[in-house]
């Protein structure tokens, strides 16, 4: 009986483990789920400081008419605060969508990284520690040898780590469609707010050089005060160094695509998944980048 | 197919974007006003740097406009999934607290056959 017992168990546990092999493992999933909430926050702080970036370059064109043409009247002040409007409502209705898609994925996260399976292991463990406990009591011997009991308490967690890695592919084989069509209109939006930025940016290091720079290098009396200029400068001008990187980090996009299609052909392994997960904080990094940098006061 | 298509098009009106911005770019360069020595010529510049300034702008919109749709409409999806793997959690966590319940009822089960008759 004992000896029938020991082989059910390892059998069931050499079936589980072997189902295990055939798909992407939790790490796999865990990895995915994770770069996918990364991306969502990143495109998030994109969208922030490209609301901002938008304005202030629209201030600055502002200013500098004002400047040129001081009788313009209220019309070009409405017509200029009208986009800003618009594009304000566009980017808010972007943020919305993206802190759907990434509670999309922390869900995505939670079950891939559930501790449930080495509670039920626990869970199991007692349960025949009690059961030999009755048995002892009640005949004099165990139920369940030691030995078996620790093949036997390890089914629940085989069967629930499968549980959840096949919950997790027949969620991303069932939402595939959705996914591969957010991640390419993702991309494009990336784009857009590649060359927004790029275009606001220099927009308002250019006015502000105008603005701020060049009065006092162009004025009759010599600058009094070299350093704060010079410093002014230096940050006027280095603006626009991270637009570089974030041209090159837009490329996680296209990354993301491909592991989500390695994923779902069973190819996506460990190596990758760090690579894109490396590839993701890239663009977090960039767009945090730009965002300390938006809250650097020009003048000082 | 027609996606492959859409996003050609909006491929196309970035490329498009990108070299009406760099124009824009090019009309605010610190000094550039020093070209026109006319005042009439200059305010004119001015305006029309203005309205080319605004032109960019609303093309910017109108390419967000279409992705933010695009987004949308992936929004029904993602709400459901999120819904699926919420109900799976519970299911597991509900599997785990069923053999905790289970293991307890043994404990209780130990104490009854135990009790001195």
């Amino acid at each position: 009986m004992k000896y029938k017992l020991a082989i059910r168990a390892s059998a069931i546990a050499l079936i589980g483990a072997s189902l295990a092999a055939c798909d992407a493992s939790l790490e796999e999933y865990q990895k995915f789920a994770k770069a996918g909430k990364e991306y969502a926050l990143a495109i998030d702080t994109l969208l922030v400081t490209s609301a901002d970036y938008f304005v202030d370059a629209n201030s600055e064109i502002l200013l500098r008419s004002d400047r040129q043409e001081p009788e313009l009247d209220s019309r070009t002040y409405s017509e200029i605060t009208a986009t800003d409007d618009l594009w304000l409502v566009l980017i808010g209705r972007m943020r919305q969508h993206t802190i759907l898609l990434r509670r999309y994925f922390i869900a995505l996260e939670n079950l891939a990284t559930s501790d449930a399976p080495d509670q039920a292991q626990q869970a199991t463990d007692n349960i025949f520690k009690q059961l030999n406990a009755v048995s002892t009591d009640i005949q004099g011997n165990a139920l369940v040898p030691n030995h078996i009991d620790s093949a036997l308490s390890r089914i629940p967690q085989i069967i629930l780590s499968e549980k959840i890695e096949g919950a997790l592919r027949e969620e991303l084989e069932q939402r595939k469609e959705a996914i591969y069509q957010e991640l390419a209109t993702q991309e494009l939006v990336l784009k857009l707010l590649t060359s927004q930025l790029q275009t606001n940016l220099r927009t308002i290091r250019d006015n502000q050089d105008h603005r701020l720079l060049l009065p006092l290098y162009a004025a009759r009396e010599p600058i009094t005060n070299s350093d704060e200029w010079i410093l002014k400068r230096r940050n006027i001008r280095t603006m626009t160094v991270s637009i570089e990187a974030l041209n090159n980090a837009t490329q996680s996009s296209e990354e993301f695509k491909e592991s989500f299609q390695l994923l779902l052909e069973d190819n996506f392994t460990t190596e990758r998944a760090n690579a894109l997960l490396s590839n993701i904080n890239s663009l977090l990094d960039v767009a945090e980048e730009f965002k300390k940098a938006n809250n650097q006061p020009q003048e000082n | 197919m027609s996606e492959l298509v859409s996003n050609t098009k909006i491929d196309k009106q970035l490329e498009f974007l990108r070299n009406i911005s760099e124009i824009k770019v090019k009309l605010f360069r610190p000094g550039i006003e020093s070209k026109f020595p006319n005042r009439e010529q200059k305010k004119q510049f001015n305006e029309q740097r203005l309205k080319w300034s605004n032109f960019v702008n609303q093309v910017e919109i109108d390419i967000a406009a279409v992705l933010v749709d695009r987004l949308e409409q992936n929004e029904a999806a993602f709400e459901a999934g999120i819904e699926a793997l919420d109900r799976e959690i519970q299911e597991i966590n509900d599997t785990v607290a069923f053999l905790n319940l289970f293991k307890s009822t043994i404990v209780t089960l130990g104490r009854i056959v135990t009790l001195p008759v």
